[in-house]
């Protein structure tokens, strides 16, 4: 064929395997310099939260506020009903949003959407009883007969369930808490930001909120943006860990009725180095670090972080481990090494 | 501008006003009132498909012969529609001599529609708008499955929980009632029953944990509210006992379809939904009324006597769709019997004068949730190790929660003496308590469910015998057949419409297939037959589910040959070429 029809056939195909071949870089982080705008998708109607209510915006919506001006930005809201969580977090999947706050670090919940990473956490979600102060009741033990009003279905509903705890149900959180009110149940089982937010709300009530602590009943909540964004997730734990460190989380909480003692440590985060982890290393050091024949050990690892990153910048081209530099930077090698830190010997 | 000019423009501009102001009045001539002796008598009137099951015993048979096995063959398209829709596809037109009226659903609005039905030609549009704040499942179920005609008025149900009266010759409201409260969790979505002047519908919706069903009779000409009846006994009332603690209250048993009505006995059929929640174990007991049939008396609405196919239902097996009335040999006398097939498997076989369980006999292969039913008690006999118990492992069972049969709904044809069902051959991993779904910003414990095909393909239409459940024939297509439904006609054809997109007409006799017509959407609601003008005509809605395919892409065989076909709001007439 002619020469320049060769050429340009050349470039074409240059150009379509260029874009096919190419991964996607997101650069959110330039995006956000550009527009002055961090987008946030948000329940409208899902106190204390998220709302719509300028008065009570929730403080899922203020935090992320909080995390944008860290960012030098401005939070925008797209109002996203969250009742399908699938349909919800496919808008910060498709991009019509680029932080989704309020979501469990949970491996089940997060083997559920492989194109999604999460942040730090920045609070921890547990449950509370709320109970009349003149009668108030502070725990479930020694008490099989007491009847304990909980939304139908709800995590809560199943544990009294499993243990045997007569249960009133009700179709939401707020009728739950309108039944100890009421005289209707003698207490309720509520998930703690509402637990405290709808007692705040009713201090005619006179209620006892008390925290329970329910292992498998607690989680660590963070942030949930698009895999592929190295640079924005990093800023964003960094503008999380300042939003922790300088007291604002506890603040915004405090102001929904939440005591400070469900902040999140500024230390980091091992769930997402977690991730990192089996993303990178585990083909080549196993599923728990232990390496195995010629792959060394990663849990008996004598050396300081330092040196730990200078391994894996460099690689051990002698031994055959690649250089990551450039795959991987050196804060999430840090969240990597943390990770490793944290799993039993 | 110059007189003349004027004069001119006056006269376009009158000729323009009128004109606009007939278009309104397009059908005033053309609508024969629907009175209670023709729907009683609708089975005569051959031309006509009067009500959502055709006739008032739920048999959806046309007598028509003009489209025969030998001809259908020829079977060209005479006019198509756009729905100007996506959202969910799932209604049977209802036609009065020439005049045909349907609902197009989605979670924005209903649209009712009445056109011409030899030509396609517009005649009015009533569109129903909903509120932006629907809960969040009934946007799961955005279909309405048909309108329902009386007199001078056509009706429907809403998915915000209002009942609706439209003057049948303009579309104008004539009543609206809010019956129902979306922010309870209910919804209307199936077509009325109209029976003895009075509107019959049941509520839709109590999901996974939703509140107590329960049907309503409404005056027809009035709105006015004439009976309730709850689906799930209230406090203090017989039957609430068979639920453990206060799980009563929350007990779901959705009335999802139509009821059927025996005029003889002035008895009311209806086929109740499963109970919520889903993890049984949550709420021990017989859970009545949930998966049952009730006979109502229509005039009270009060229960004359049930039937429950499943006890603390665990899977999800609804029983909500039509009982055929039909009668069936038995021990060499006839009795008049109530037939369903259901998701749970089996064709069952009631005497429709008291409830009592004459036969139960499977429709499908792939069926091990249960042996049999015991006769004698009317009970299933479970298999035992297919109820899922929370933290407990999955299991595999059939069928899936598909059922054994959907909602797509089964003919009868007296002349053969077959039921055509059509069936689901789908099986399913499920278990309690491994996802962590999150919604409404918390977590929450899910149900985990895989469907699960034995074989290649996942649809059958089976023709079974009525007297003995023998299965005489059976045609097959690869997706399963939940959506749609049949429609038998006097000339020799079962029509079925297929997820593929085809309608495909077989020969009643054998089940093969003699014709078939490519929509491109999926055909996910039921054929009819009627004719205007001494012309006989089959037509479909089509268009597909939105949320159809959350499942069936689970399934590898599945995933990529569902997906193939867009989905898009249409209606198809077809009929022999000139």
């Amino acid at each position: 064929m002619p020469l320049m029809r060769l050429v340009t056939l050349t470039i074409l195909v240059s150009i379509l395997l260029g874009m096919v071949v190419s991964p996607a870089q997101a650069d959110l982080l330039a995006q956000l310099k550009a527009t002055g705008l961090l987008h946030i998708c948000a329940d409208p109607d899902n106190p204390p939260f998220s709302s719509r209510d300028p008065r009570e915006p929730g403080y899922d919506v203020e935090l992320s506020g909080e995390i944008a001006a860290q960012l030098g930005a401005r939070a925008e809201i797209t109002w996203v009903s969250t009742f399908l969580g699938r349909s919800a977090i496919r808008q910060v999947l498709e991009g019509k949003c680029d932080l989704f706050m309020g979501l469990p670090q949970d491996e089940r919940f997060l083997n559920d959407y492989p194109r999604l990473v999460l942040s730090r956490s920045y609070y921890t979600l547990g449950h509370v009883l709320v109970s009349p102060q003149a009668r108030a009741v502070k725990e479930l033990r020694g008490l099989p007969d007491l009847r304990v009003a909980v939304e139908g279905m709800s995590m809560g509903d199943i544990f009294l369930f499993q243990n045997h705890q007569p249960r009133a149900p009700y179709r939401t959180q707020p009728e739950a808490f309108q039944a100890v009110v009421h005289g209707e149940a003698p207490v309720a089982l509520l998930w703690a930001p509402v637990g405290w937010w709808l007692a705040r709300k009713h201090p005619e009530a006179q209620l006892q909120v008390t925290e329970l602590s329910l292992p498998n009943l607690e989680f660590q909540v963070a942030a949930g943006m698009r895999k592929g964004d190295a640079a924005f997730q990093s800023a964003v734990n960094t503008a999380i860990a300042q939003m922790v460190t300088q007291g604002k989380v506890a603040d915004v909480l405090s102001r929904y009725g939440q005591p400070p003692t469900v902040v999140a440590q500024a230390a980091p985060d091992v769930s997402q180095g977690r991730s990192l982890y089996y993303q990178v290393c585990a083909l080549c050091h196993g599923q728990s670090a232990e390496g195995g024949g010629p792959v060394p050990n990663l849990k008996e690892f004598q050396g300081s972080e330092e040196r730990f990153i200078k391994i894996s910048l460099n690689g051990r081209p002698d031994k055959g481990m690649p250089p990551w530099q450039g795959k991987l930077s050196e804060d999430e090698i840090r969240l990597i090494f943390a990770f490793i830190q944290s799993l039993p010997k | 501008m110059s007189r003349k000019r004027w004069h001119i423009a006056q006269g376009v501009g009158a000729v323009v006003v009128v004109w606009y102001l007939l278009a309104g009045y397009a059908v005033a001539a053309d609508w024969s009132a629907v009175t209670d002796e023709r729907l009683l008598q609708a089975d005569k009137e051959a031309d006509n498909w009067l009500m959502y099951y055709r006739t008032y015993n739920g048999w959806r048979h046309s007598p028509l012969p003009q489209i025969s096995a030998q001809n259908v063959g020829k079977l060209v398209p005479k006019w198509l529609m756009a729905l100007g829709e996506i959202g969910d596809q799932e209604a049977t037109p209802v036609v009065n001599n020439g005049v045909m009226i349907f609902p197009a659903g989605s979670i924005r609005r209903i649209q009712i529609f009445a056109v011409d039905a030899a030509t396609g030609n517009f005649l009015w549009r009533h569109e129903h708008k909903h509120p932006d704040e629907l809960t969040a499942f009934s946007t799961f179920h955005p279909h309405n499955r048909g309108v329902a005609l009386y007199k001078d008025k056509v009706y429907f149900g809403t998915l915000d929980g209002k009942i609706k009266a439209l003057d049948a010759k303009t579309g104008q409201v004539a009543w609206e009632q809010q019956v129902a409260d979306n922010a309870d969790g209910y919804f209307f979505n199936h077509a009325p029953l109209i029976a003895k002047g009075k509107v019959i519908m049941g509520t839709s919706g109590p999901g996974e944990m939703g509140v107590r069903s329960f049907v309503v009779a409404m005056n027809a000409d009035t709105g006015e509210p004439l009976w309730k009846t709850w689906m799930v006994p209230g406090q203090g009332e017989p039957g609430q006992e068979t639920w453990a603690g206060e799980s009563w209250k929350y007990g779901g048993g959705a009335v999802w379809m139509t009821g059927t009505y025996d005029p003889a006995t002035n008895l009311l059929y209806i086929g109740v939904g499963n109970p919520a929640p889903f993890i049984w174990e949550m709420r021990k007991g017989d859970n009545l009324y949930t998966s049952s049939v009730l006979a109502m008396d229509a005039d009270t609405g009060k229960i004359k006597w049930y039937y429950q196919y499943l006890p603390n239902d665990a899977w999800d097996f609804d029983t909500m769709d039509a009982h055929l009335l039909l009668n069936v040999k038995r021990d060499g006398k006839e009795v008049p019997a109530a037939l369903q097939p259901n998701k749970l498997g089996f064709l069952f076989t009631l005497d429709r004068t008291n409830g009592k369980l004459l036969a139960a006999t499977p429709f499908i292969k792939h069926l091990d949730w249960a042996k049999g039913y015991d006769l004698q008690t009317g009970k299933p006999i479970e298999n035992p190790g297919k109820r899922p118990t929370i933290g407990g492992p999955a299991l595999d069972i059939c069928p899936s929660l598909y059922g054994g049969r959907n909602w797509a709904n089964a003919a009868y044809n007296p002349q053969t003496g077959l039921m055509y069902i059509p069936a689901n051959e789908v099986c399913m991993n499920y278990k309690y308590v491994s996802e962590l779904v999150w919604k409404r910003g918390t977590p929450y414990v899910g149900v985990d469910w895989t469907p699960k095909m034995p074989l290649d393909n996942a649809g059958v239409v089976r023709a079974v015998d009525v007297n003995t459940g023998d299965i005489k024939w059976e045609w097959w297509n690869k997706a399963p057949l939940i959506w749609g439904g049949l429609l038998n006609t006097a000339g020799g054809l079962t029509f079925v419409g297929t997820w593929e997109g085809k309608l495909v007409a077989l020969d009643h006799s054998n089940g093969k297939p003699l014709w078939d017509f490519n929509l491109g959407t999926p055909v996910s609601a039921p054929p009819i037959s009627y004719a205007v003008g001494g012309k006989q005509y089959v037509a479909v809605v089509a268009g597909g589910k939105t949320r159809a395919l959350i499942g069936m892409v689970k399934e590898p065989k599945l995933a990529e040959h569902v997906q193939k076909t867009p989905l898009g709001g249409m209606l198809a007439v077809f009929g022999l070429p000139e």
